[in-house]
């Protein structure tokens, strides 16, 4: 399996020189991180991966679900993965310029002309790691169990009654003589 | 001894372990321990090893200025008649109660307690929230401390030692109520 990655950012770039525009900025910034958002969505959904499949000419519906991403302030990292590097790269390729010069197909031309979309960094590839996930699961599973052994201890610790005959011959000194119900 | 040991179990086992104790008080930490419920379990049991038993129940004294004292009550659990042999030889339970006072007096625990020829089980309550039982334990021979599973706290049985032994007495065993 291969993964190969493409960031799409939205820039903007400007010197505050009053109280208005510096609110203006704040708000065109708040705007790009939303709009990170939608281009985030855009990108997984089918319409376009059905695009990048018609432009690498494959079987459509073969990029379903394979397209992941992140946003990250205004920067989107965006990633398509699948069992061929070169189809990864050039799926990854092709979306990056889908989703910044040929946004407008996807979401409108009036949206398309009040945004700004680049690619920041070329698409590259690399194997993905199935190894890594399942050590990821592993550690997330042993450091759950963990965490409920820790948490039953302190339970256990923090409990001041007595629960076996145990701790009551510590408590009294004396041999438990009975236990009755 | 296992869980779910029977009173008469119990009792045997003290019979073994401490023979030459006549007079027994059976009390918990803090009180609704249900101690006196085994107090008196504990009684019928040592009435079924022909043994004659006094169970007395130590009271708070009343407010006010009024003499402590021991008295029978109506309520005697009197021996009863029972058809087979064994258990004709069954003793007789008797049930008084006592408000133990530090001043003592004619009609103290301790006079209730020399009688002769009898076992003595004492009912007390919480020792830790019971001036009365607390009185109670230099009377007695030895101590038992019932603890509620879950519901008893450590810290209250380890002051319990503390107070019993303070108190000039000898906790000789306790048990666990599940």
């Amino acid at each position: 399996m291969y993964v190969a990655d493409v960031s799409s950012p939205s820039l903007i770039a400007a010197a505050p020189t009053t109280l208005q525009q510096a609110g203006q900025l704040l708000a065109g910034e708040t705007a790009a991180n939303f709009f990170g958002d939608d281009i985030l969505d855009v990108a997984q959904s089918r319409n376009v991966t059905a695009y990048v499949s018609r432009q690498l000419g494959l079987p459509s519906g073969s990029l379903d679900g394979a397209v992941s991403g992140a946003r990250r302030d205004r920067t989107v990292d965006l990633c398509i993965s699948n069992a061929n590097s070169a189809t990864a790269l050039s799926g990854a390729t092709t979306l990056g310029r889908a989703m910044s010069t040929g946004r407008a197909r996807f979401v409108g031309a009036q949206m398309a002309k009040r945004t700004y979309v680049a690619v920041v960094s070329p698409a590259s590839v690399s194997r993905a790691s199935a190894r890594s996930l399942l050590f990821d699961f592993a550690l997330r599973f042993v450091l759950g169990l963990l965490v409920a052994l820790g948490l039953g201890l302190l339970w256990d610790a923090l409990d001041p009654n007595v629960r076996d005959e145990r701790d009551l011959e510590e408590a009294t000194g004396v041999p438990v003589l009975a236990t009755l119900s | 001894m296992p869980a779910g040991t029977s009173t008469a179990m119990l009792f045997a086992r003290l019979r073994l372990n401490l023979p030459d104790v006549r007079s027994l008080l059976v009390a918990s930490a803090r009180s609704s321990v249900s101690a006196s419920t085994l107090a008196t379990e504990l009684a019928e049991s040592a009435a079924d090893w022909g043994l004659n038993v006094t169970l007395i129940e130590v009271q708070e004294p009343p407010a006010g200025n009024q003499k402590a004292g021991t008295r029978s009550t109506p309520t005697s659990l009197e021996g009863e008649e029972r058809g087979d042999a064994a258990q004709s030889q069954r003793g007789v339970v008797e049930r008084i109660t006592s408000r133990p006072s530090s001043e003592g007096g004619e009609d103290s625990l301790a006079q209730a307690l020399a009688r002769p020829d009898r076992f003595f089980v004492v009912l007390g309550s919480g020792l830790l929230d019971s001036p009365a039982t607390l009185l109670a334990v230099p009377e007695v021979d030895a101590v038992l401390i019932a603890a509620r599973r879950g519901k008893t706290a450590r810290s209250d049985l380890q002051d319990c030692r503390v107070e019993v032994e303070r108190a000039g007495g000898k906790l000789a065993g306790a048990i666990l109520l599940t």
